[in-house]
Formats: structure tokens, sequence, C-alpha cells
């Protein structure tokens, strides 16, 4: 632990002088002549001098994302067999406002940060992730193969400061809900049995 | 640079029941918790939230402060906890605003500067009773 010196403190009196100005912006109560939360995330994530900050609220959700089916196999032999089936596929990254995400960039660069900061997670670029199922098939059986992505949820708040006003203010606050795929999240599967078709 | 005294902004006491959700103005001294309406100004920014629980959990309590900090060296904001229930009590830190969050200790000593959220000041949380912004 370190402690610092008391330091000299300014009277509040002289930090009424000057006027920062921002304004609260609210998912759901936008007036119509204010932007909409995917425009202010647009507009900080061109802007080279803005600073795009994301301050996360509470600890990550993890669950496992829309459920497709991905396969049927079939055994057909007369004794039972492992199926082995491997499924790729990417998992982006999306929020409340529709807003595109395109890693290395203001805006996701200030999402990844603040998840390597508070969580000493890394969020994941749009990456392919391939997972494994291993399972026993009985014989004369067909199973339908479903898959879901493992995703994680994160909450919060964006912080946008630009050099000159954006709408007419430097600093924007946004309420946010984030999902994704941080470190360690692959594919979750199941099976169902089904009536064969080959056999 | 002339110093004025230092105000220090103190919160009320008794809000032991408050709303997990508070706001307090750093400039105006003004607090509330029951919505942000109360308490910033049109231009006011925030300089900082602090929870009670680590990972940004728990009671929550947002300070605006009139314009951004300037990053002059000086101490801009000196929030005094009082017995609410961020007194000895913070595990998480934002820093908002440009701001530094500082978390002093009624010995005279404080931990920081605080540049980036930090998911779990506990161990320093439970000894501190003022919030200070640089």
């Amino acid at each position: 632990m370190t402690f610092a010196p008391r330091t000299k403190t300014l009277g509040a009196l002289a930090l009424a002088v000057t006027a920062a100005f921002s304004v609260l912006a609210a998912p759901s109560a936008l007036a119509a002549d204010e932007p909409t939360g995917k425009q202010l995330l647009e507009a900080c994530n061109t802007d080279s001098s803005a600073t795009c900050k994301f301050h996360p609220s509470g600890p990550l959700d993890y669950s496992v994302g829309q459920m497709a089916k991905v396969s049927h196999q079939e055994n057909c032999t007369s004794s039972p067999s492992t199926l082995v089936y491997e499924h790729s596929g990417t998992v982006g990254t999306k929020n409340i406002y529709g807003f595109n995400f395109s890693f290395g960039t203001n805006v996701s660069n200030g999402l990844t940060a603040a998840i390597a900061t508070s969580y000493q997670k890394e969020w994941y670029k749009e990456s392919k992730v391939t997972s494994q199922l291993r399972q026993d098939v009985g014989p004369k059986t067909a199973v339908d193969i479903y898959a879901g992505p493992q995703i994680t949820r994160v909450n919060g708040r964006w912080e946008l400061l630009f050099k000159e006003p954006k709408w007419g203010h430097y600093y924007w606050y946004l309420d946010d809900t984030i999902e994704g795929r941080t470190s360690g999240q692959q594919w979750s599967f199941y099976t169902q049995n089904v009536r064969t078709t080959k056999c | 640079m002339a110093v004025a005294g230092a105000l220090l902004a103190v919160l009320p006491a008794g809000v032991a029941n408050a709303a997990a959700n508070c706001d307090f103005n750093a400039g105006t001294g003004a607090y509330s918790c029951s919505g942000q309406q109360n308490v910033k100004l049109p231009s006011d920014v925030v300089g900082a939230r602090v929870y009670t629980g680590t990972y940004y959990e728990g009671d929550r309590l947002t300070i605006w402060a009139p314009k951004d900090c300037p990053k002059d060296g000086w101490v801009n904001h000196q929030v005094r906890l009082n017995n609410t229930q961020w007194a000895r009590n913070i595990g998480s830190v934002q820093p908002f605003g440009q701001c530094a969050v500082w978390l002093a200790f009624d010995n005279g000593g404080r931990e920081g500067p605080y540049e980036k959220d930090n998911s779990n000041v506990a161990d320093i949380g439970r000894y501190t009773v003022e919030v200070q912004l640089s």
C-alpha cells in the first residue's frame, strides 16, 4: 500500500467558473432531436480524437445463446458407435443499440480494455471457435445435434468524450448491455434421438 | 494558485435505508437517492462512481461535478462520506471525467490515484471515509 501525502486542495468556489457540457442520454428517453445510442457510438468510433470509455456494472453474466440444429447423424450399424462431431462458428459482439462492433476501433477498444481491467478477461474478437462433441450412439439410431454459443453479457455505461461538441455536448453517457464471447468460451451441445431415415 | 479554503462536500447523515443508487453533486452539495434529475445540473459531468460491493455491485454513489477534472495537480473535490453506507465500506470504484479517485482515511492517509475502474478495492475501502477527485 502506498500513501501519498495529503495534497493541496482547491476551493470549490473556483470550480464553478468553467462549465463543461454534458447530458445523460437514457436509452429509453431520447428526445426526437437527440441522437440515438447507435449514432453516438458511431460518432465516437469514427472520431480519432474522441474517447470511448466503458464502465461495467456488476459481474459478468455467463450463459448459452440460442441453440440451433447443426447436424443430423445416423448410426446404421448394428453396434453402438462413438459419434465425434466438430462445430465451428463465429460469435460476434452486439449491444442493445444495434451498433456494429468492428474490432480494433475506438468503441471496441474501450470495451476490451474495460473487460481486461475489471475482470482480467479477454473479450474475444470475431474469431472462429471450434468445439468437439463426443457421444455414444446406439445401433440403428439417429440423433439431431444442436449447438449454441457460450456467451458473456455485461451491463454498464459508456462515457463518450468528444474534443468538439457532438449534438451540443462534449460528454455523453449511454447505458448499455453488450453480449459476446470472452476467453474460454466455446460451443455448448445437446443431442436428441430421432427417427432414422437412412438405416 | 489561490486556495479559498477547502469547501468540503458533505453527505447528509442518516441515510441507512437509502435506495441503491444515489447521486451527489460535489459542486452544489445536492444529494438524492431518487434520481439524478434531483441533483445534476444540465452541464454537470460524472466525476466518479463508488460501490459498496466489489465488481460494481451493491449501493452505488454517483458523484457529479461542474466539469471534468482539470488535471492541475490539485484535489478538485472532496466528498465526506459521513455515516452513509459507503463510509468504511467501498468495494469498487470507477473514475469518470478525466478524474482520478483517491480513497482517504480518517488518519490523514489516502490510497490512489485510481485512474481506471477497479473492481475490488475492498481492502482499502473498509478504511475510507472520504472520496477525493483530482
